[in-house]
């Protein structure tokens, strides 16, 4: 615990660096420190749009956040830089400890001697009258009596010889914390490999249409090339009653050299996966598709079937004028499908707009102002399906260390490192006589090897 | 139905908090029985409440584990203090704790009940939160705040007592908590189970977080609070086993633990915004 004997003069500098790098408190201090620094992000919103700061910030202010990286705190270098003394910490510290923790596997307490048995809080003296098994024959009788990993030595004592009987369970338990921090550094190194070698990006593809390569996210969206084909079949949403979408999916092919090798319906929750790529389902919007609308003059009972592209204006046969849809809406006010149509007469009339309601074909009739109304009839409703696509190389070895850090953590809190000494040796006041010594000591969870230890004890105490 | 279920659970817990303080008082064996009979039937009706709510769910036809607003998560977080706290006196023979650990359960469930923000009806689920990775998640994640709520009943009672032995008083209310050498150790082994919980949640989070919009980690507040909340009790950890900042120190650490916990909660969705769903019920 204190210097070891092969201080060189010129280490003494940095034996004081490692100190400090090896020490606890910077550790606590580092995680506190952690927790306190992120709370800013959490609190100033992260990567938005300038505009977006310019609402609430002076435009002083907002340069001086940036420059100090508060807009974008989880990446700026002294966020980083605090990680990175985290892990030096870490490292430093492990490399400190584990010669120390190796011992216990390359130099086995295997005596009991009297130093281990002053120290000892779990101890237990034969009251030296009994005769105890032939020493030799003991060790199988102790294995069965508590199955771990037991060994004999002998040893010439002031008293004549002694057996000392070493068992321990669950040594490598102590290497439980090491790996919680060795899985740390795994997971920093699955973090790294993903912002270097990972993209991020997005893309739209219309119904029935494909597309072989999508757009990064961030001010230059510059193209990635897939290296094959993707291609939208079909586009579904449903909703609930209150308007809010219950569940949106695509049907999706992959195409790799003209072949088609993959097919999947993938929606929110269950993406697809084609060589490093994922495809996740992120967002969906309508786009054109042609309305079917019948116009309706009352006076003279006409009625005109029409087909009209959103946004683009007809010209209608005589002397009637324009029509033309503005937009579609699948949840009008949650009244259900509806068309803002624009109509213009054509005879000196102003031009003016209004709502028509696929679920409630009388509305337009009913609410007629003109002498002419529209029916909606139906739509050829057609989808994008927005996609996130996503590569990152670095997530395997993060749920690695993911997985790591679980099991150590359990090791490190629930298993234990539990061993037991018993010495045969000549008693004091009768060297004839052999004197028994039993000592035990766990590393963790006292309390419950206690009550292991007692019932040993009794088991011993019963030995003929 | 279930909601009226789980108004009555209000109060009957509120009668097991009402009859742990009297045992704190009296300190007799059979009142802390008697407490711990209600708190037990308490939470037996509980437990059918909830199994009732996920049926009902799936009468209306939009079945799901009932852990997915405000409303549910409370009554889940109730749940879930209470059965870790029954599991720690079983094992560990502490009865005094439980003064200090009830009053959270029956605040959950008072506030689940009483305050107008939170929506008790079952709600369908938005299609992100349609995974199976929402109970195990939820799950987890609550069992670790449990133990945390444990941890910090138990680090306010360490505190008030180790103050109490540093002036060598003898008798009264404090005297008869156990020593905090005990209470020390048990502070430590509720984080113990906490902290590998609150590990799961987190990483399952991720999971989940990745599986659906592919990216396992992006700095939302609710993921970062539930960061912050680990940082704390792992500096706590490592406290344990640094001189100087053994004892009360680590104890408030503790405490302050959990009140980021009620923040990753609770302030989050209330104060912050983010990607998490309970935000106003
Ligand atoms: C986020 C970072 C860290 C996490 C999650 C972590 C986690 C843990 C855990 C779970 C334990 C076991 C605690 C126990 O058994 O009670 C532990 C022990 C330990 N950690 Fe860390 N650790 C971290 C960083 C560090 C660093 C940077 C150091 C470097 C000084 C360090 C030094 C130690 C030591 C020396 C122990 C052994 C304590 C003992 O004797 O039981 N840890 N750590």
């Amino acid at each position: 615990m204190t210097e070891k004997k092969n201080v060189k003069p010129k280490s003494l500098a940095t034996g004081r660096i490692t100190a400090f790098f090896a020490s606890l408190k910077l550790t606590i201090f580092l995680l506190i420190l952690l927790a306190l620094v992120s709370i800013i992000g959490t609190v100033i919103p992260q990567n938005q749009m300038p505009a977006e700061y310019l609402k609430f910030y002076k435009e002083s202010t907002y340069t001086t956040l940036k420059a100090i990286g508060f807009l974008d705190m989880y990446h700026s270098w002294w966020f980083v830089l605090i990680l990175a003394l985290l892990a030096l910490n870490l490292i430093v510290c492990s490399l400190k400890h584990f010669p120390r923790t190796w011992r216990f596997f390359a130099k086995p307490t295997r005596l009991l001697d009297r130093d281990l048995e002053k120290a000892a809080n779990l101890i237990w003296h034969s009251p030296g009258k009994k005769k105890w098994p032939e020493p030799a024959g003991l060790l199988p009788q102790l294995k069965t009596l508590w199955p771990g990993k037991w060994c004999l030595t002998e040893h010439q004592g002031e008293r004549g010889p002694e057996f000392h009987y070493a068992g321990e369970k669950g040594c490598w338990s102590r290497l439980g914390y090491y790996f919680v921090h060795l899985s740390i550094l795994v997971i920093f190194a699955g973090g790294i490999i993903g912002s270097l070698f990972g993209v991020k990006g997005f893309v739209n593809i219309p119904e029935g249409e494909k597309v072989s390569s999508f757009y990064t996210y961030g001010a230059q969206q510059t193209s990635i090339a897939l290296g094959y084909q993707v291609e939208c079949r079909d586009f579904t949403v449903e909703f609930y009653e209150s308007g809010r979408p219950k569940e949106y999916s695509s049907d999706l092919a992959i195409y790799d050299d003209g072949k088609l090798v993959k097919e999947k319906r993938i929606e929110v929750n269950h993406p697809l996966s084609y060589k490093g790529f994922t495809f996740y389902q992120s967002s969906y919007g309508a786009y054109g598709g042609a309305v079917e609308l019948e116009l309706n003059f009352r006076e003279s009972g006409l009625v005109l079937p029409l087909k009209l592209e959103v946004g683009k204006p007809l010209r209608l046969p005589e002397k009637w004028g324009w029509i033309e849809v503005l937009k579609y809406d699948e949840n009008y006010m949650r009244m259900g499908p509806a068309v803002m149509v624009l109509r213009d007469p054509g005879n000196g009339v102003k031009p003016y707009r209004f709502q028509v309601f696929q679920r409630y074909p009388k509305f337009g009739e009913q609410n007629s102002k003109t002498g002419e109304f529209c029916v909606f009839k139906d739509i050829e409703q057609r989808y994008y399906t927005g996609l996130q696509v996503n590569k990152d190389p670095g997530v395997w070895i993060v749920w690695l260390g993911c997985i790591m850090m679980i099991l150590g953590l359990f090791v490190a809190f629930f298993m234990s490192h539990r061993r037991l000494w018993l010495r045969l040796a000549p008693a004091n006041d009768n060297p004839e006589r052999l004197e028994l010594v039993f000592v035990g000591n766990a590393n963790k969870n006292q309390p419950a090897f206690a009550a292991e230890f007692q019932e040993l004890v009794k088991k011993i105490k019963a030995w003929k | 139905m279930n909601t009226y279920i789980f108004s009555i659970v209000t109060f009957v817990y509120m009668a097991a908090m009402v009859v742990f303080v009297a045992y704190l008082a009296f300190r007799k064996p059979l009142v802390a029985r008697v407490a711990t009979v209600i708190m037990t039937a308490g939470w037996l009706a509980q437990t059918a409440a909830i199994g009732l709510r996920w049926y009902e769910s799936y009468e209306m036809g939009i079945g799901h584990a009932p852990m997915s607003n405000l409303y549910e998560s409370l009554v889940f977080f109730s749940w879930t203090i209470i059965l870790l706290y029954l599991f720690i006196q079983y094992k560990y023979k502490i009865k005094i704790l439980g003064a200090f650990v009830t009053p959270f359960a029956f605040l959950g469930m008072a506030y689940a009940s009483i305050s107008p923000s939170v929506n008790e009806t079952i709600q369908p689920l938005v299609p992100a939160l349609q995974s199976n990775w929402l109970i195990s998640h939820v799950v987890t994640c609550f069992l670790g705040y449990a133990a945390f709520a444990v941890s910090c009943g138990v680090s306010c009672t360490y505190i008030l007592k180790k103050r109490y032995e540093d002036r060598q008083a003898t008798g009264g209310v404090l005297g008869a908590f156990p020593a905090s050498g005990v209470l020390d150790e048990l502070i430590y082994k509720t984080i113990a189970i906490g902290f590998p919980l609150l590990t799961i949640g987190i990483v399952t989070g991720a999971a989940w977080a990745n599986y659906a919009w592919g990216t396992y980690w992006s700095w939302d507040p609710k993921e970062t609070w539930s960061l912050i909340t680990w940082f704390i009790y792992a500096a706590f950890l490592h406290a344990r086993v640094t001189r100087g900042w053994r004892g009360v120190k680590a104890a408030v650490l503790s405490i302050v633990g959990f009140v980021a916990v009620i923040f990753t909660y609770l302030g989050v969705n209330l104060l912050l915004s983010g990607l998490h769903s309970y935000g106003g019920g």
